[in-house]
């Protein structure tokens, strides 16, 4: 859903035709989300099927037909960007699978793992600080904030695995206490 | 060439009795030129590692190689001799003498080992400047912000040009603007061929300035990882998602 929002904001900005929403969309966030063009007309079709954008007349570059908003497409657009987004919380990276496997296998190898994770964690964060300073430097406050929310998340995932390596060394001092 | 700083097998521990060892068989190497950020949890043994490095304190077993110098073999009066020449530290708390202006905070330590006046004049108005507290030079401590205040303690540490600057949470007092500040000035200074090793709980601050971050639990080392210098775009590092097909 929140694709056809976006493309009615951007539509809200100026009449765009389909290229120009893909490229704007994709510039906005800094290639983080790569659109492919059908998808851009195939949701331009349904929200002119649903009264939220029309063609504005205006022909475009190669004559491409541009698109503006309705009144409706614009009460649309300020309802969806009024809500909050409470979808639910997304952990689709592979070490949480991971993690959960080898605890089940017990076979010794999540104390390595953890630590080999947690360097992948630090040089990100080093990589995306990188980032956040250059799209400051560039005046690209929009992206800066974006980068920024990267950075608290794998902030959050480097005390997540932290969390993890301490909870595995109560686990093995407690073992040890119950041998001794 | 051999390491600026070499831990070879240390321990040292605390209490004989069943307390675990703040540092257990650690091996470490950390060269001329290098800028290492220590990480670890509270009682993790970040500060003990600073500590002997400093020569403040001494393993119980193992060796500890500071320029050439083995701390836990060197006399009382040696090693104070060591810790005003070759290492120059600073602490989250600044730890300024009150009574002192900035520039008598800054020459104390280069009194201490003897330097002769004029020299030690002439360095530290060469730090005023390089750090940008020339202005504040005659004032006292609590007249300065947390921020400037710890560029003095910095300039203090530098006084006796030391081989390794240590730096125990640095920007643990500070809000994050002024902490940032800190920690490019110690970039800056590395870039200029300063040693720098400092403890941080700070990963964010850490990964974008140093060039190393060591991460220890419990007195033993996790992790050891140099960050490669990057030349990614946004899109190779994030995604953004969501559900694409409209209804």
């Amino acid at each position: 859903m929140s694709l056809r929002f976006a493309i009615l904001g951007l539509i809200a900005e100026e009449p765009l035709h389909g290229y120009e929403v893909k490229s704007r969309f994709e510039r906005m966030l800094g290639g983080t989300w790569e659109v492919n063009i059908g998808q851009v007309y195939t949701t331009l079709q349904r929200l002119e099927r649903d009264g939220l954008i029309e063609a504005s007349g205006q022909r475009g570059d190669r004559n491409k037909l541009a698109y503006r908003t309705t009144p409706a497409g614009r009460d649309a657009f300020a309802e969806w960007l009024a809500q909050p987004d409470d979808e639910p919380q997304q952990l689709r990276e592979g070490i949480y699978l991971k993690l959960l496997l080898a605890t089940r296998h017990g076979n010794g190898l999540l104390g390595g793992l953890l630590a080999r994770q947690r360097a992948v964690y630090l040089q990100r964060l080093h990589d995306l600080g990188v980032l956040e300073d250059r799209a400051t430097r560039e005046g690209r406050a929009d992206l800066a904030l974006l980068l920024r929310g990267a950075i608290l998340h794998v902030e959050a995932d480097l005390k997540w695995v932290d969390g993890c390596l301490e909870e595995g060394r109560a686990g093995a001092s407690a073992d040890q206490e119950a041998r001794e | 060439m051999g390491a600026l700083i070499e831990l070879d097998d240390v321990t040292r521990a605390y209490d004989t009795g069943t307390a675990r060892a703040a540092l257990t068989n650690l091996r470490l190497q950390i060269e001329e030129g290098d800028f290492a950020a220590v990480m670890g949890p509270s009682g993790s043994g970040k500060s003990t590692l600073l500590n002997l490095v400093a020569g403040l304190d001494r393993p119980t077993s193992g060796r500890v190689v500071v320029d050439g110098c083995e701390v836990g073999r060197m006399s009382e009066s040696a090693l104070a001799r060591f810790r005003r020449r070759r290492v120059g530290f600073v602490f989250q708390f600044f730890n300024l003498l009150p009574s002192l202006t900035v520039l008598e905070n800054i020459l104390l330590p280069a009194q201490l080992a003897w330097s002769r006046p004029a020299a030690a004049a002439a360095r530290a108005r060469e730090l005023l400047e390089r750090l940008g507290i020339q202005e504040v030079a005659a004032r006292y401590p609590a007249r300065l912000s947390g921020g400037q205040q710890q560029r003095v303690a910095i300039a203090r540490a530098l006084i006796n040009t030391p081989r390794v600057l240590l730096a125990d949470e640095p920007t643990g007092a500070l809000d994050s603007s002024a902490g940032a500040e800190v920690m490019r000035l110690l970039q800056d200074l590395h870039g200029e061929g300063q040693t720098v090793v400092l403890v941080t709980h700070d990963a964010k601050l850490a990964t974008r300035h140093a060039r190393r971050v060591i991460s220890l639990l419990d007195g033993r080392l996790l992790d050891d990882t140099r960050l490669a210098v990057t030349t990614a775009d946004p899109q190779d590092l994030v995604r953004v998602t969501g559900r694409e097909v409209a209804g």
